[in-house]
């Protein structure tokens, strides 16, 4: 496999060659600069897109949760626009959107509470310096509560199966910090291990699990389980090389960890908090730029791990949860199509998502659907440019991709694996997630 | 600070700083002349506030998180990304080598040019600036997974675009 660091560092030194020589400070941008004042030359003011990554686990806790009984609202997707520090809102019975919510700076992550009536969306702030905040958002009428400043660069949120507390991951504080929902007020936060990335909690609520993943070079290598009852960190349970991404099993016995760098999976006991032999799923590969990603069955019985970067290409690699052994990679065709993320299992089990783009560059992204009874690829589905999350409605029949290079997200019916028009949201969108279907009050 | 000393200042910081800016710009652009206004403005937002930094790094920091963000939000509102691609595809092809060192150059560049803006970003940041992961989630604002996300995708572009060479 090509030196790829070395290829790109020869490339733009060779294209750094052709840059002009510097220009003289213009006259007016020296009277600009006394002045003191801005005139906009070339552009406004300038939000990035992210594509974010390990977002998804707090929607995927969420689908698990079943809607309580009673009359049966249309749930609502909720897509956060991560340009345009919008919300917005989409009916799922009728495929629209609604006028978006505003919201902080770089919107990331979001969950929403098991009864439905707020979604929480973590903004990520615009620099390591900032503070990140939290807008709960009132589903029933689609407005923001005022946000609730959390930690620096927040980007991944949980809800307690209760309901009753957000924890709110602050990657570059390297803490936790409770949110009480029936107040929305923050607790002090619990320090955790470097570049905190991931939550996911027992389904009994009693523990989260805090994925310390920091960044190259120096990747952390621990996950720090939190004690819910009293809001406290226990000791950090030891894993592989830089940590990713987290999914527990249905029935809260095992949770599994991806290690980037190892290419591995570690299960962890969560009566113990103690690790079980690591499962290979993929070369080792310190520093790569690819990840793993996990997603458990309902049933418990199988996790996917879609593994980025390997010099064979990217794979999804079912394991065994009863063994803990790793099966045959899944492929379509010789290999699978370039750059798969996060997997999304449909919530009767039978079909897992993920993101791929077998034509690469600038064309659309398409979305795979695997046959978890055979392990088996069907025939990719057109979604937009950039997709970066799928979240699937409760009652299975829709899943929504969002595309954030398009500004558009893909309703796709899950029994003919057929596209419907792409729905236009804001700039950028990534994270999304869809309430339960909601009983009446 | 006098208006005299305050004029040095400046004149120092842009030679120190605007050289490495401009490359940054170019990188992201493509353009010699956006990226020399890109640089000029950028420059402006910056010393307004920050002319009194006894930090060096930090100016330099700020000052290419600024010309990134102003980069970015340009190509976006002007769709000119395909133009970049265009020119700098068209440019290597003129080249017209068959030495193999120079079809995978060739074929590096085609990348770069085919990668979105925000890709590119990532890119010139990782392996032109020698950032770290945090450091660049740090200048462009974004989560780490998504740089991480994006330096993905763009692996995977290179790769595609190098078995289209062989």
């Amino acid at each position: 496999m090509a030196d790829f660091d070395k290829l790109w560092a020869e490339g733009l030194r060779d294209l750094a060659a052709e840059t002009p020589q510097l220009p003289q400070l213009s006259a007016r941008a020296r009277r600009r600069i006394r002045a003191g004042r801005a005139l906009t030359v070339v552009a406004g003011v300038a939000v990035l897109a992210g594509i974010c990554g390990g977002l998804v686990i707090g929607a995927q806790a969420l689908s698990r949760v079943q809607p309580p009984a009673g009359t049966v609202h249309s749930a609502t997707a909720y897509v956060l626009n991560t340009s345009s520090n919008t919300v917005t809102p989409i009916r799922t019975a009728t495929s629209t959107a609604l006028p978006p919510v505003k919201v902080g700076g770089t919107p990331c992550a979001i969950a929403v509470t098991p009864d439905g009536r707020t979604a929480y969306v973590a903004s990520h702030g615009l620099a390591a310096g900032n503070a990140g905040t939290v807008t709960p958002i009132r589903t029933a009428t689609n407005t923001a509560l005022p946000p609730i400043r959390v930690g620096r660069g927040p980007c991944a949120i949980a809800i307690t199966p209760d309901g009753r507390t957000a924890y709110v991951v602050n990657e570059f504080s390297g803490t936790v910090t409770p949110i009480r929902t029936a107040t929305n007020a923050a607790l002090p936060p619990i320090r955790v291990g470097r570049g905190p990335a991931a939550i996911a909690i027992t389904p009994d609520g009693r523990t989260a699990y805090v994925v310390n993943s920091a960044s190259t070079p120096s990747c952390a290598d621990t996950v720090t389980p939190i004690q819910t009852a009293t809001d406290t960190a226990l000791p950090p349970v030891k894993v592989g090389n830089c940590p990713g991404a987290i999914a527990i099993t249905p029935d809260g016995k095992t949770a599994y960890v991806t290690n980037n760098d190892s290419g591995t999976v570690t299960p962890i006991r969560t009566a113990t908090n103690t690790t079980l032999p690591p499962i290979k799923v993929a070369p080792g590969r310190p520093g790569a730029p690819g990840r793993l990603f996990i997603a458990i069955t309902p049933d418990g019985k199988t996790a996917y791990i879609v593994s980025q970067g390997t010099s064979q290409g990217d794979t999804v690699i079912p394991i065994q949860t009863a063994t803990n052994i790793a099966l045959r990679p899944i492929r379509e065709g010789p290999t699978f199509p370039h750059t798969l993320l996060p997997v999304t299992i449909a919530p009767d089990g039978k079909t897992a998502y993920v993101i791929t783009n077998p034509r690469g560059g600038n064309h659309p992204d398409t979305v795979t659907p695997i046959q978890t009874a055979t392990n088996t690829a069907l025939a990719p589905i057109t979604a937009g440019k950039g997709s970066c999350a799928i979240a699937i409605t409760p009652d299975g029949k829709t899943a929504y991709v969002t595309n954030s290079d398009s500004g558009t997200v893909t309703p796709i019916r899950t029994a003919t694996s057929t596209a419907l028009p792409p729905i236009r949201v804001g700039h950028a969108p990534c994270a999304i997630a869809i309430t339960p279907n909601r009983s009446a009050r | 600070m006098s208006d005299s000393s305050a004029g040095d200042r400046l004149e120092v910081l842009y030679l120190r700083h605007g050289p490495e800016a401009l490359r940054l710009a170019y990188l992201l652009t493509g353009e010699k002349e956006l990226s020399e206004d890109l640089v000029q403005e950028a420059f402006v937002r910056v010393a307004r506030r920050l002319l009194s930094l006894r930090n060096d790094d930090s100016f330099r920091w700020y000052l290419r998180r600024t010309v990134v963000n102003l980069a970015n939000s340009h190509l976006r509102r002007r769709r000119v990304e395909r133009a970049y691609m265009k020119k700098l595809v068209s440019s290597a092809a003129a080249g017209g080598v068959t030495n193999p060192d120079m079809v995978t150059r060739q074929a590096v560049r085609s990348a770069i040019a085919q990668l979105s803006a925000r890709q590119r970003a990532v890119v010139v940041l990782r392996y032109y600036e020698g950032l770290t992961d945090q450091q660049i989630a740090s200048v462009l604002g974004w989560p780490v997974g998504s740089v991480k996300s994006s330096l993905h995708r763009a692996a995977a572009a290179l790769r595609g675009q190098l078995a289209g060479e062989e």
